[in-house]
């Protein structure tokens, strides 16, 4: 075990715990991965403060576990892989250290949540591209570096967007800074003569960003990121399409992202959109959801400072137009939720509770990459093989963003139930990994796997899995950061 | 140097004795240079290989490894990073593999292999109402996105960057590994480069191409864009004079000027932010006069006239309609941009003759080589980074005097010292170059060594960013700039010496497995 003095000397006495509850609180999450309990967790201070714990990691071959976002956490990525190993809680890393206009580009913590950092970038004009309703505990750069999917498709141009850059302590216990920020000169140096941190790839000729994004930690513990951020809109009119044919919705999409008409886009069915808009469960949410059409599009068009009015108008024109020939009309209600109501709601994170423990007090989520034309034979595989494990259909939300600006669709099926219920516990979970070949023998891609679906996930595809020893074996050579996760 | 016998039939087993070669014509016909070199052939090559697909592509990887040889791949083969780094080198010229693979029309990519060239691929994707992002270079060049340099192109702002159009990719590793990227890997399927976990497309392309020195990608697919123009150009004439003879519905050509670069970068910006260009191009007007002449006459005829008419540095703007509303639009916001910014329109190119023929060489990237060669026979850059606003001007304006000394002292030509910005994803991006033409002769190719030393220096010393141009044309580079820079040459260094131990995938455009001695 790790010496405590020496963890107290680098981050303080008082910000080392290993106090049984709070060990405790650590050793475990809302997934099903078996819980393992820390030696210790600390939260350190500042960049140098994490300097310091990755050597004397390296030094001792103590396990580091970075977390960045608050509780409840969901996927078992930051519950120890082994034993011995040390939390490094970053959420005190709260510092919005700049947000830049001009460059439409802000600069944060591990720390800073999407409820902190959306008021610093209104005050500058600016908003943020985000998931669907993060938790309010979310972290900003949690949430980018495990690729969340984001729910404006149109500013989507990379699949690793919005992430810009970052400073970086790998495994190897040396800070590297990626992209742009690398240098020459320090960052503020950089700002002086007009640099911004935000072209992500680089320098020369390696993105480094795409190695350390969906690594869940196991490559290093970033100490800030830059990210991009989009312009507020001046004015905004919300759109929703309900409708029972998906197919006729997913060809409206198309068009809608293919055209760069639209900002935020998802289509949610009755259940999930029940489950972010009522107000009070169960009777509100049955009423709204038994009130819905099976599939509910949602997009939102909006105008910026030149010309706002007539740039909504004619874009409303253009997308009422596309509507029509798919079959389709964009409304501004549908049944009691209304698109305005809908769009204030997804433009910050979730109230509390957040949305998807509302319902039954658990979820959990089964979702990937996949592209239009597969969707419906994986939603139709998912009902078969839900209705196979006794899950009922009726309980399962289903959340379609396209993300990459169309090309991809991320596709989510979130599994309502009751944790303190045993039987639909172990259904859930049986069915969270029964489910996997099925589903990717469908093209269901799991770019970002977690939990007891790694191995199936990952070990499609050794001559990947083999390159990635290899980038590990570099950032990460005496395989401190988080061990047991993704294939390391 | 030749071959030893054995070795060159190991080869000739792979691919046939048609598809290999060592005759000094053949070897000699890859070895032109262009660039700033006082010879015009290199060095040549051991042997030129045409393998026809992956498998033949790794079974050269596995004996250079056998033999201790190394190999340069390359598919248009333009740019200096083609050459070989020694006298041990084979080529891959992958010009065999020229498949488009897929054009999947409702995800929007397509999937290439390396000898696909842009306007092949775009004159399809128009036929389907779509579009690529072609390379600067031109639409001559491989559409494949690992086989540019830096992958910018004219229509940046509103087809991206090859970096960041790639999708999932099939990669032949310098040991010889076939890695598939993304989803390709766990399901066969193009739609996704990245994971399961961390994307390795990370290894394998950053602000700039790996130029060879990491092994080859022998398919690549890449994000693809709407296309609201003709499925075909309608062309008359005859080459050179070639043109549309009309422009298309919704389209509309500018080239504009402004009083100062403060004003023409503002212009960008909003343009960007506005999110209703197409493409916005930084030219000067000496590459509008090279695009327009037919010859060297025409060409600075253009270039006088026109610099009588500017108030100073300019780009051109192409708007496309998606629908006649939507071209209103766009067409009122930039005039509203353009009054604000105080920027005038170049008056002749307005005429739609010339306006449509420029459109259509701007769209398909037809006349690169004449913005590059034609005026000396050679050209080089100066490429900074990609931060549009502040920090890439700043280095250019500065790069800019040290181009004004050398055209006073006739070394280049006189296009009045200007440089190239222009934007990227709606402004998000951009990317700046200084352009320089010249003839090829001892004094000059000394001066122009000297400058491109002197941008470099300059970048380090007022933290102007890793330039583009460091990669791929000069492997020592990386050693002089990453100490100033996160020590990022150490890091690629090890990746190199993982993924290619035995350095045979050639690193003349890359970094070398092992420093050279006296570069810090």
């Amino acid at each position: 075990m790790i010496d405590e003095k020496k963890l107290a000397k680098i981050v303080g006495a008082t910000n080392v715990s290993h106090n049984p509850a709070t060990l405790e609180e650590y050793a475990g999450d809302m997934s099903f991965v078996k819980p393992i309990k820390p030696d210790y967790v600390v939260k350190p201070r500042n960049a140098k403060d994490i300097d310091k714990l990755v050597n004397l990691a390296k030094e001792t071959l103590t396990p580091l576990v970075p977390v960045s976002s608050g509780a409840p956490h969901f996927r078992g990525d930051t519950i120890p892989g082994i034993g011995g190993a040390v939390i490094v809680d970053l959420s005190d890393m709260k510092r919005i250290i700049r947000v830049d206009r001009m460059n439409r580009v802000a600069m944060v913590e591990p720390g800073v949540t999407f409820e902190e950092l959306i008021p610093a970038v209104e005050k500058e004009g600016l908003r943020l591209n985000m998931p669907l309703l993060p938790r309010k505990s979310k972290s900003v750069i949690g949430s980018m570096l495990e690729r969340e999917p984001v729910v404006m498709p149109k500013y989507h141009w990379d699949i690793s967007d919005p992430l810009a850059c970052v400073e970086v302590i790998f495994g190897t216990g040396e800070m590297f800074r990626t992209g742009a920020a690398a240098g020459p000169g320090t960052i503020e140096e950089q700002w002086a003569v007009g640099a911004s941190q935000k072209e992500a790839a680089g320098p020369a000729q390696v993105s480094w960003h795409r190695l350390i994004q969906g690594a869940q930690g196991t490559m290093g513990i970033v100490t800030w990121a830059s990210l991009r951020c989009e312009l507020l809109p001046s004015i905004e009119e919300p759109f929703l399409v309900g409708s029972s044919q998906l197919d006729k919705l997913l060809e409206l999409v198309h068009w809608l992202t293919r055209l760069q008409l639209v900002n935020e886009c998802f289509i949610l069915n009755n259940i999930n959109l029940a489950a972010i808009m009522a107000k009070k469960f169960p009777d509100d949410y049955q009423d709204i959801k038994d009130s819905l059409p099976p599939w509910t599009l949602f997009f939102n068009i909006a105008g910026y400072e030149y010309l706002p009015e007539k740039r909504i108008s004619y874009q409303i024109k253009d997308t009422t137009d596309i509507a029509q020939r798919t079959g389709l009309e964009p409304v501004g209600a549908v049944s009691r939720v209304s698109a305005l109501e809908l769009l204030k709601a997804v433009q910050r994170p979730s109230k509390e509770p957040y949305w998807k423990l509302r319902y039954q007090g658990g979820c959990h989520d089964i979702f990937f990459i996949t592209i239009n034309d597969k969707l419906p034979g994986l939603i139709s595989a998912m009902y078969d093989m839900a209705d196979e494990a006794g899950y009922p259909a009726s309980d399962m939300g289903i959340y379609l963003q396209p993300i990459v600006q169309g090309v991809n669709c991320h596709c989510e099926f979130n599994l309502f139930y009751d944790p303190e219920n045993p039987s639909q516990s172990e259904r859930v979970r049986k069915l969270a990994t029964s489910t996997i070949n099925n589903l990717m023998a469908k093209g269901a891609f799991f770019s970002r796997p977690y939990g007891e679906s790694t191995d199936i996930i990952i070990n499609r595809d050794a001559a990947s899995v083999a390159a990635l020893k290899k980038v590990k074996s570099i950032l990460d050579p005496n395989h401190v950061m988080n061990p047991g996760k993704l294939c390391f | 140097m030749a071959l030893d016998k054995d070795i060159y039939r190991a080869f000739e087993d792979v691919v046939g004795p048609d598809n290999i070669s060592d005759d000094p014509a053949i070897l000699d016909s890859y070895s032109y240079r262009w660039g700033p070199q006082t010879e015009t052939f290199g060095q040549r090559f051991a042997a030129i290989t045409l393998p026809k697909d992956t498998a033949e592509v790794q079974a050269i990887v596995r004996l250079c490894n056998k033999y201790g040889i190394q190999f340069k791949a390359s598919s248009t083969g333009w740019g200096s990073m083609s050459n070989p780094g020694g006298p041990e080198v084979i080529k891959m010229d992958l010009r065999r593999m020229d498949r488009i693979i897929e054009i999947n029309e409702k995800n929007m990519y397509a999937v290439v292999e390396p000898y696909v060239i842009s306007v092949q691929l775009q004159a399809e994707l128009m036929k389907r109402g779509l579009n690529c992002n072609i390379i600067g270079a031109g639409g001559n060049c491989s559409a494949h996105p690992y086989a540019a340099h830096y992958g910018g192109g004219h229509m940046g702002e509103s087809t991206s960057l090859r970096e960041r159009n790639i999708l999932a990719v099939e990669w032949v590793t310098p040991e010889g590994e076939i890695v598939k990227l993304g989803s390709l890997g766990s399901l066969g399927e193009w739609f996704c480069g990245d994971g399961p976990g961390p994307s390795l497309r990370g290894i394998t392309v950053g602000h700039a191409a790996p130029c060879g020195g990491i092994g080859v990608f022998t398919k690549a697919a890449t994000k693809i864009y709407h296309w609201a123009g003709p499925p075909i150009f309608p062309i008359e004439g005859v080459s050179p004079q070639y043109a549309p003879s009309e422009i298309p519905p919704n389209f509309f050509y500018r080239y504009y000027s402004f009083p100062s670069a403060k004003e023409m970068v503002e212009a960008q910006r909003r343009i960007g932010e506005s999110e209703i260009a197409f493409e916005v191009m930084g030219f000067n007007i000496a590459m509008l006069a090279s695009n327009m002449g037919t010859s060297n006459d025409e060409d600075y005829a253009y270039f006088e006239q026109f610099r009588k008419l500017i108030q100073g540095p300019g780009f051109q703007v192409i708007l496309m309609g998606n629908s006649p509303q939507d071209f209103e639009y766009k067409k009122q916001v930039l005039e509203q941009i353009i009054r604000e910014t105080k920027g005038e329109s170049l008056k002749p190119v307005e005429d739609p003759k010339i306006a449509g023929a420029l459109i259509w060489r701007s769209i398909r990237i037809t006349a690169s080589i004449r913005e590059c060669f034609r005026a000396g026979g050679a050209f080089s850059a100066a490429l900074g980074g990609t931060h549009p606003y502040g920090e890439e001007v700043a280095y250019m304006e500065a790069v800019s005097k040290l181009k004004k000394d050398l055209i006073k002292k006739g070394i280049l030509r006189d296009d009045d010292g200007y440089y190239l910005t222009w934007p990227h994803e709606h402004g998000h991006l951009g990317h700046a170059e200084i352009l320089i033409q010249f003839r090829q002769t001892p004094e000059s190719i000394d001066a122009i060594m000297g400058f491109s030393e002197a941008a470099m220096k300059m970048a380090i010393d007022n933290r102007y960013g890793v330039p583009h141009s460091l990669s791929g044309m000069a492997p020592d580079m990386h050693d002089m700039f990453g100490p100033h820079a996160s020590n990022y040459n150490v890091w690629q260094r090890r990746l190199k010496q993982a993924f290619d131990p035995n350095e045979v995938s050639d690193s003349s455009g890359y970094i070398k497995g092992k420093q050279q001695q006296g570069v810090s």
